[in-house]
């Protein structure tokens, strides 16, 4: 039943379940959205046309506001539907519950309201375009109502009738005419036949002044046809009135004098002869009748070439000029006059002339004949003058302003600087100076301006390297940057100083002008001794560290070399009374043997790690990069601890990823010094039964390689962790005694990392364990050697 | 007959060591203070191997190895260096020089007596 309803509904319309699935729709939805019955049927409405519909202030309208109110009526909502495009759209909305089938539908009504939207618009446009238009009018424009009363004006009815426009509006049109019942019939005229065209009538300025004009008029109307009034637009026809009057004064003033053929000819030849102006009287096939002296002598042409020719053919048909053909075939029988003609021709006798022509049309007392006067003016001089003239004065404005601008501008940089400024004239006399100048110089402005540069603050501006800047340098450069004045002042001390100077020429006149920047570089100057002292110190510093450093390391060099030498033999005889090669040795013999075997070996590592720190340090120590198999090298590193390890039962692994093997360039030897420091230090840590990994992974995207040597062993306490690296750190205080090492082996062992380009990484727990890693760069930057 | 070995070393102790090691293992050794006259008794008593330390007054080992190789009689003479100031390329050096080994101090006394044999053992080449 209301599928029936909504499908033959005209405009878009919609009915919805409470679920907002759609149960019908009108065709004109259809056909207004572009979507078929089938995607559209049965679905939730914000999923129509590819969710088009899931509209936000949509979802309030359905989802919010209906449940409440039951109803919503002329809800806007705009929305860019991406295959119809932008929609204005006004729904209405009603829940109804059918009683018998007992189920709540929800009727939405769309109205598309984008067309009229947009013509409202337009028209908002177009009225303010109008209105400008009306503005802009020279002509006074006014709407009037039907019963007579202003409803608008532009401001040329303010200025014609000299009445503000607010008091004009609302008031009687025909209150502003000399003849008010002649502007009431007017209007009424327009009301009644739609238009009145040249209406003639008369406006009296509130000044009284009396302007004439003519009035045009129509009547507007509403959409419907209803007219609403009349729009009335006024030509000021005071001036062509008064032309008019003055032509038909002079007509009538012709006629007159001219009450015969020949006194007027004489009457007119007298005139024409005696005025300064060339000119010339023209028939009306433009024959020359009559020339003036000055015109043969300004045009050097001769009687008998110019009368009874064609004006055009004057002077070997120099005379003939479009300008002058317009002039006398078009405008003139048209307006029987014209003035101040501009004329620009070049003449082959006289050269390029400009001439102002005015003419005027004479009929003959008699009737037939017309007669032209012509009157030529050359401005050629003249103008020639005024264009100089306006050069001239354009120049001058041009340059006057420029100077007044630079004056300004200079005026302006002068204090706003924040370094002392100063200008001078050409006698070094202070012509202005910057706020900064005299807070830094200490100098009033009463005692400086106008002063000689010499003798500011009594006279203790009397510097010769000034005086040198000044009267030598300058006159020879023009400027001079950072030139260096050290000078005593008695007020503020020994100042060093740069001077830049500038000397200008005046735009104008001959003047110079020398402007002076100063710059306290006391200060500054200082500090860059202090520091170049202080660099000096330090590289000093440096280099007898360096020195010092040096002669450490080959005291270190030396001394462990002959260290080594006797070590050598404590250690060589050790081993052979301990291989028994002698004889045999009783138990107590053996032990002892032992005691000194262990001296003598942690002595030499001792003095070897202490030789390899002094060669690190003194940068002796140097890669020998190769390629290395980081799996051969780890290998060959636990063999070296697996004895030992068995022996406290420590169970001691290697875990590489990726599984197979990775070859980086390092120096293998150091690397397995590195790895023979952290895993005896795992090792000895680690309490019998405990566990040691080894574990090796590429990280940093495989450019790195991180091998961590982890074990359950005594673990460090946090506080401790910074101290591990140092020289001779060994925590034995806090450690068991039975510990023993170098306290060299990580400080090496960082050191020996760091020569790789790489890092060391600790982790620890007391009493658990630690994680020890290194971190190296997969390849070494090659030296020039390599 | 047991094989000679001469031993050429200013550090007397480290002479005593050797001789000790090396009587131990067999070998009949003769001793020199210095290079020169180490070469000197290599000429008269024809060693099968010279253990010659590098750093030595009067001739350096590397003078004297020189000179062994340049003679043909003496040239057959094994010869090990052996030094306590090992420097990066210093095996090259020796090994280029005319030496079959070359060995750094302290000495491991357990492993000398195999490289000797080692050496011995190697064919003329």
């Amino acid at each position: 039943m209301f599928e029936d309803f909504v499908e033959t509904a005209r405009e878009p319309l919609l009915a919805l379940d409470s679920d907002l699935r759609v149960l019908a729709a009108s065709r004109s939805f259809y056909d207004s959205f572009k979507v078929t019955r089938k995607e559209t049927i049965g679905n939730l409405i914000y999923d129509l046309g590819n969710r088009q519909w899931d509209i936000p202030s949509l979802r309030k309208l359905l989802e919010e506001i209906l449940p409440k109110d039951n109803k919503f009526d002329d809800y806007k909502v705009e929305h860019e539907f991406s295959n119809i495009g932008h929609k204005i759209m006004l729904l209405n909305a009603r829940r109804i519950t059918e009683k018998d089938k007992g189920i709540q539908l929800i009727l939405l009504a769309i109205e598309d309201i984008t067309e009229r939207k947009m013509a409202e618009e337009l028209q908002l446009v177009s009225s303010a375009y109008a209105r400008s238009l009306i503005e802009a009018s020279l002509d006074p424009l006014v709407t009037i109502s039907a019963q007579g009363k202003i409803t608008d004006v532009n401001e040329a009815s303010v200025q014609a009738t000299g009445v503000a426009r607010e008091h004009l509006i609302g008031r009687d049109f025909s209150d502003y005419f000399t003849e008010p019942d002649k502007a009431r019939a007017g209007y009424q005229k327009a009301f009644s036949e739609g238009f009145v065209r040249d209406y003639p009538l008369a406006i009296r300025h509130a000044s009284g002044r009396i302007i004439e004009v003519l009035y045009n008029a129509a009547v507007y109307k509403d959409v419907k046809g209803n007219v609403l009034g009349v729009f009335a637009a006024a030509r000021d026809i005071t001036e062509r009135r008064k032309i008019e009057n003055g032509l038909e004064k002079t007509r009538k003033e012709l006629e007159v004098t001219k009450i015969s053929e020949d006194e007027a000819r004489e009457y007119a030849e007298s005139i024409i002869n005696t005025v300064r102006e060339p000119l010339l009287a023209l028939d009306s096939d433009l024959r020359v009748v009559k020339a003036n002296r000055s015109f043969y002598d300004s045009f050097k042409v001769t009687p008998q070439e110019t009368i009874g020719n064609l004006i055009y053919a004057l002077g070997n048909r120099q005379w003939d000029i479009p300008k002058l053909r317009t002039l006398l075939e078009e405008i003139l029988p048209k307006d029987n006059q014209f003035d101040d003609y501009e004329v620009e021709h070049n003449f082959a006798t006289i050269g390029k002339r400009t001439m102002l022509l005015n003419a005027r049309q004479i009929q003959h007392a008699s009737g037939k004949e017309r007669i032209i006067l012509l009157a030529i003016e050359d401005i050629t001089e003249r103008k020639e003058i005024e264009a100089g003239l306006e050069k001239t004065r354009k120049e001058l404005a041009v340059i006057k302003q420029s100077a007044d601008e630079a004056g300004e501008f200079a005026e302006s940089v002068i204090n706003t600087v924040r370094e002392p400024l100063i200008s001078l004239d050409q006698d070094l006399r202070v012509v202005t100076v910057s706020r900064s100048f005299y807070e830094f110089f200490k100098v009033k402005p009463e005692e400086t301006v106008g002063q000689l540069i010499y003798n500011l603050g009594n006279h203790q501006w009397d510097i010769p390297k000034l005086r040198e800047l000044l009267e030598t340098i300058l006159p020879e450069k023009a400027s001079f940057d950072n030139y260096e004045v050290e000078h005593d002042f008695a007020t503020i001390g020994r100042r060093v100083m740069l001077l830049n100077a500038r000397q200008i020429q005046q735009a104008l006149g001959k003047e110079r002008i020398i402007l002076l920047a100063i710059e306290d570089v006391t200060e500054k100057t200082r500090l860059q001794r202090e520091l170049a002292e202080r660099t000096r110190d330090a590289e000093k510093a440096q280099s007898e560290a360096e020195s010092a450093t040096r002669a450490k390391s080959d005291f270190l060099a030396n001394m462990s070399h002959e260290l080594r030498t006797p070590l050598n033999s404590i250690i060589g005889f050790s081993e052979v009374l301990e291989d028994q090669l002698l004889g045999a040795l009783n138990t107590s013999q053996r032990e002892n043997l032992q005691y000194i075997l262990k001296a003598g070996r942690h002595l030499l590592s001792l003095i070897n790690d202490i030789l390899d720190l002094s060669k690190v340090e003194s940068g002796k120590m140097e890669l020998e990069v190769e390629q290395v198999s980081l799996k051969g090298m780890l290998d060959a590193s636990l063999v070296m601890h697996r004895e030992k390890a068995l022996r406290h039962r420590i169970s001691l692994d290697l875990q590489m990823e990726p599984v197979t093997d990775i070859v980086i360039e390092a120096d293998e030897r150091k690397l397995k010094q590195i790895m023979f420091n952290l895993l005896s230090n795992a090792v000895k840590f680690t309490p019998d039964g405990g566990s040691v990994w080894v574990k090796a992974r590429k990280i940093a995207g495989g450019q790195e390689i991180e091998t961590s040597i982890e074990d359950t062993g005594i673990g460090i306490k946090p506080e401790d962790v910074p101290k591990l690296f140092k020289e001779f750190s060994q925590l034995d205080s806090v450690y068991d005694k039975k510990y023993e090492g170098t306290g060299l082996g990580l400080a090496l062992t960082k050191k020996l990392v760091e020569l790789h380009g790489g890092r060391m990484q600790v982790a620890s727990e007391f009493g658990k364990g630690s994680r020890f890693a290194f971190v190296i760069p997969v390849t070494q930057a090659r030296k020039n050697n390599a | 007959m047991p094989e000679k070995i001469l031993v050429v070393e200013d550090n007397e102790q480290n002479r005593i060591l050797m001789r000790q090691i090396l009587t131990h293992h067999g070998y009949e050794v003769l001793e020199a203070m210095d290079g020169l006259t180490g070469l000197e008794m290599a000429r008269t008593h024809m060693p099968a191997l010279i253990l010659l330390d590098i750093q030595m007054p009067v001739m350096n080992g590397f003078a004297v190895v020189r000179e062994l190789r340049k003679n043909p009689e003496l040239r057959k003479i094994k010869a090990i260096a052996v030094t306590s100031f090992a420097m990066k390329g210093d095996r090259e050096k020796a090994l280029q020089a005319g030496f079959d080994e070359y060995v750094t101090k302290p000495i491991d006394t357990r492993k000398l007596p195999e490289l000797v044999k080692e050496i011995l053992a190697r064919v003329q080449s």
